[in-house]
């Protein structure tokens, strides 16, 4: 049901298993000295964060769990509550600075899901869409704040290296914590509905910055396609040796048939999953250890490296369409998304897709499933809107906050009745060619700056909903959060994204040959020098608080 | 770039030379006008080099480092690193590069029919107009580990490995984009230049015995030196612009260390890791070495006797 999800290309951090990226919590860094945003992760950890009041909806088929498996919806139930009275807009444009997932939205008049939505939200959205290619949404997000014209709305994902984030939201931005803190949300039911983890990372020193952009809690999957791997006996492996000779059993470099997706830094990620490397940190008795430091990311490391001297990776690191070519089942055996739900993403139905299940790399690896930390950032206001017009803004985000099984949800997912879908002869939605082409693509920058609860829904395929379910109770029953979720770091926050991306071009450069293990191990010292070490002791310290 | 020939004492009244250039003048007026605007005004941005700037506080709400930026640009090892490529990727352009487009020019010029020189010449102005995201997807589909090429050679016992992921090949990759793209849009000046070689010059040294190289060599080459000098100064000016986009775009495949030049350092560091100023004394210094270059190029065409572009 999400159909936004955070960025491959961009990291992995919010994803947030954080497979590289250490630490979590707040976001940002900064380039140079200023240093400012000291002391905020004291305040941080002291602000109320809004209270969680699920509004009422329909009671899911197969109940989920907060924070692991998404509740399961076998078919859209046929009469959507109203979550929202009328529209909550003012009848002026609202601009937003957003992202899409896919092909861009049909523009002009030719688009009625837009014209329908700016109707039902009573004011026009004004999107600026950038697209997830090249430096994609951090080159437009930098260039837009140098230019001085601010969009009313900004989405500030936390995995994409934004820098000065908390200087940034002091200069430009409203603070909504009068707004949103503890029980001021349930003047916004639908805010109010999204789950206590998700608010998190809208906190940055002290204040919440912005509406949280919520997820499921599940974090990076392998996604294969069972055709694919049938020579082999399906995508299931009893260890990484297992699994490298499977792979090479089916790689055909002359047919052009390679096996994995060439991103390295999420490769490692799930290969440490197999071999036990922690998620972010590892806590024992208090005292953290980076993964960056520890054994087992670096056999990670080093599985990769074997991998890429194998030819699995596709040879081209820059292919920019390795989920089509898995989906067509011939020329790519795996890639890697955000989360196990988008197993009922619906172009993901009418192909035997599947995920795999992380394994133990050998006898004794304590394999684990990294959860994210269930939010791909916040939306913040800036401060050039009128105060008056803070409410109006909040209330458009509440609309766009509705749960599975109303009506809103309906209508923002998959659009005009009898246009975009049409009801199916046992009732179910069933979305058409305008629906794919019109509702799919303007909803994905929509819902990247604001969304509902996560739910596992798939039109018309209430076996994969099923299936999608036992996949992710098996991957919650292995699942492990980042001991320092939810914790906040100075350093993290003015160090942590470029620490971070200096760490992920040295493991690329690595695992492509260009570097030797060797330099991985010096990079870890220098990682630990420049900031590494200071993280460690902040967490450390509000790990003995909390 | 005026060349005031005239003796000073004769120069008529500046009001006297307005009235009668007027026309001229105001011909002038909107290609000075796009230069103030998108060059001469932006300089003044360079200030940010000696400011640890945030874009959100403005010019004025910056604090003042000096020349801390500077200092410490000097110590960053990828800097210097970035200053390498950049020197080595110029001069494999400037030998490689540059004079591709005369050969092809001259090459061009020795057809005789009218027809086929004009269709060659479409042909080879095409690639200009590709964008290099075009260009380097053309080179990846052919070149690529998976591309063509490198498949029928591995499919009939070659391994040629992938020349696209191969740092040490990079900067000849890369120059030979650039060869293939722009070659053919640069010998528009040089046809042109060619062109205006009186032809009488040809008839005598063919009465004299000089065959088609020798008349190359003696006649053609003289005849267009002042265009090639003229080129090769502005070229020189603009020496460290080695390409961007092309690079960026190629950037992933074969890490940073083979690809990072000046350029592509300030973009990284400025636009995207936020650290604004560092990466403006980066672009400043790279505007003075141009800026350098241009003069001494220019002193040195006085020397051997060349007017170069000015006087």
């Amino acid at each position: 049901m999400s159909t936004a999800s955070p960025s491959r290309r961009t990291l992995l951090a919010a994803t947030g298993a954080a497979a590289a990226a250490v630490g979590l919590p707040a976001l940002s860094a900064c380039g140079g000295s200023a240093a400012s945003g000291s002391g905020g992760a004291a305040k941080s950890a002291k602000t109320k964060l809004p209270v969680y009041a699920p509004g009422k909806t329909a009671t899911p088929d197969i109940a989920g769990q907060l924070g692991g498996v998404d509740p399961v919806y076998l078919r859209y139930p046929a009469n959507p509550v109203k979550s929202v009275a009328s529209a909550p807009g003012d009848g002026k444009p609202i601009s937003v600075l957003t992202e899409t997932w896919t092909t861009p939205m049909p523009s002009g008049s030719s688009n009625q899901y837009l014209a329908e939505l700016n109707k039902r939200l009573g004011s026009t959205l004004d999107m600026t869409v950038t697209q997830d290619v090249g430096d994609g949404y951090l080159g437009k997000f930098n260039s837009i704040i140098a230019g001085g014209q601010i969009p009313e709305l900004v989405w500030f994902p936390p995995n994409q290296g934004l820098q000065k984030v908390p200087q940034l939201l002091q200069a430009k931005f409203h603070d909504l914590t009068p707004y949103l803190s503890g029980s001021a949300v349930k003047k916004y039911p639908n805010l109010a509905g999204l789950p206590t983890y998700s608010w998190k990372t809208s906190v940055i020193d002290g204040k919440i910055a912005g509406v949280t952009v919520t997820q499921g809690h599940l974090g990076q999957v392998y996604v294969v396609n069972a055709d694919f791997w049938k020579p082999v006996g399906g995508a299931t492996f009893t260890s990484a040796d297992d699994f490298f000779n499977k792979c090479k059993e089916l790689l055909d470099a002359k047919r052009k048939k390679y096996v994995l997706e060439p991103f390295y830094p999420n490769a490692v990620h799930m290969f440490g999953e197999w071999y036990g490397a922690p998620n972010g940190w590892r806590n024992e008795g208090g005292k953290l250890t980076a993964n960056y430091e520890t054994d087992e990311y670096l056999a990670a490391i080093e599985f990769a490296v074997k991998c890429r001297q194998a030819n699995l990776f596709w040879p081209d690191v820059n292919v920019a369409d390795a989920s089509t070519k898995v989906q067509g089942g011939q020329q790519l055996g795996a890639y890697v998304e955000a989360q196990p739900s988008a197993l009922v993403a619906t172009p993901n139905l009418s192909w035997p897709a599947d995920v795999i299940i992380p394994f133990p790399a050998h006898a004794g690896a304590k394999v684990h499933f990294d959860l994210n930390y269930g939010s791909i950032g916040f939306t913040a206001i800036s401060n050039q809107v009128d105060k008056a017009r803070i409410p109006t803004l909040l209330n458009v985000m509440n609309y766009l906050a509705a749960p599975f099984g109303t009506e809103e949800h309906l209508f923002l997912h998959f659009g005009i009745e009898g246009r975009d879908w049409a009801r199916t002869k046992d009732g179910d939605v069933k979305s058409t060619a305008q629906g794919q082409s019109e509702a799919v693509t303007t909803y994905s920058p929509v819902g990247t700056f604001t969304q509902g609860p996560s739910a596992t829904y798939a039109p018309g395929a209430p076996a994969r909903a099923k299936h999608t379910y036992q996949v992710e109770k098996q991957l919650a029953a292995m699942a492990w959060s980042n001991p320092v979720n939810g914790l906040y770091s100075d350093t993290y926050t003015n160090k942590g994204a470029e620490l971070s991306t200096t760490m992920s071009t040295l493991l690329v450069d690595v695992v492509a040959g260009r570097k030797k293990i060797s330099d991985w191990k010096a990079g870890v010292k220098t990682w630990r020098s420049q900031g590494g070490d200071a993280m460690r002791h902040e967490y450390e310290q509000a790990l003995a608080k909390a | 770039m005026a060349q005031s020939a005239a003796p000073r004492a004769s120069r008529p009244p500046l009001r006297v030379r307005f009235r009668r250039d007027r026309t001229l003048l105001f011909l002038c007026l909107p290609g000075v006008l796009y230069f103030v605007l998108f060059c001469y005004i932006p300089l003044a941005g360079n200030i940010v080099a000696f400011q640890d700037y945030a874009p959100f506080l403005g010019f004025s709400g910056s604090p003042w480092t000096g020349m801390t930026n500077f200092v410490q640009l000097m110590q960053q090892a990828d800097f210097w690193s970035a200053v390498v490529n950049t020197l080595e990727i110029a001069a494999i352009q400037l030998v490689l590069y540059f004079p591709a487009p005369i050969a092809l020019a001259l090459l061009l010029n020795s057809l005789v029919s009218e027809r086929v020189k004009k269709s060659i010449q479409t042909v080879v102005y095409l690639p200009h107009f590709l964008s290099w995201v075009v260009v380097v997807a053309m080179f990846q589909q052919v070149l690529g580990g998976a591309g063509t090429l490198t498949g029928f050679l591995e499919n009939h016992g070659l391994q040629t490995g992938n020349i696209m992921a191969d740092p040490s090949l990079f900067k000849l990759l890369i120059t030979s984009q650039s060869i293939w793209k722009d070659t053919g849009w640069g010998t528009i000046i040089f046809l042109a230049s060619i062109a205006s070689v009186p032809t009488d010059l040809y008839e005598s040294a063919a009465m004299d015995g000089a065959g088609p190289w020798r008349r190359i060599w003696h006649v053609t080459l003289p005849g267009i030196r002042p265009v090639i000098i003229m080129l090769l100064i502005m070229r020189l000016g603009d020496v460290l612009t080695v390409g961007f986009e092309q690079i960026i775009l190629q950037r992933d495949a074969v890490g940073a260390d083979a690809s990072e030049v000046i350029d592509t350092y300030v973009y990284y560091h400025g636009v995207i890791n936020g650290d604004w100023g560092m990466s403006t004394a980066a672009g400043l210094m790279k505007g003075i070495i141009g800026f350098a270059l241009i003069l001494s190029a220019n002193k040195l065409a006085h020397r051997f006797g060349e007017s170069g572009i000015y006087r």
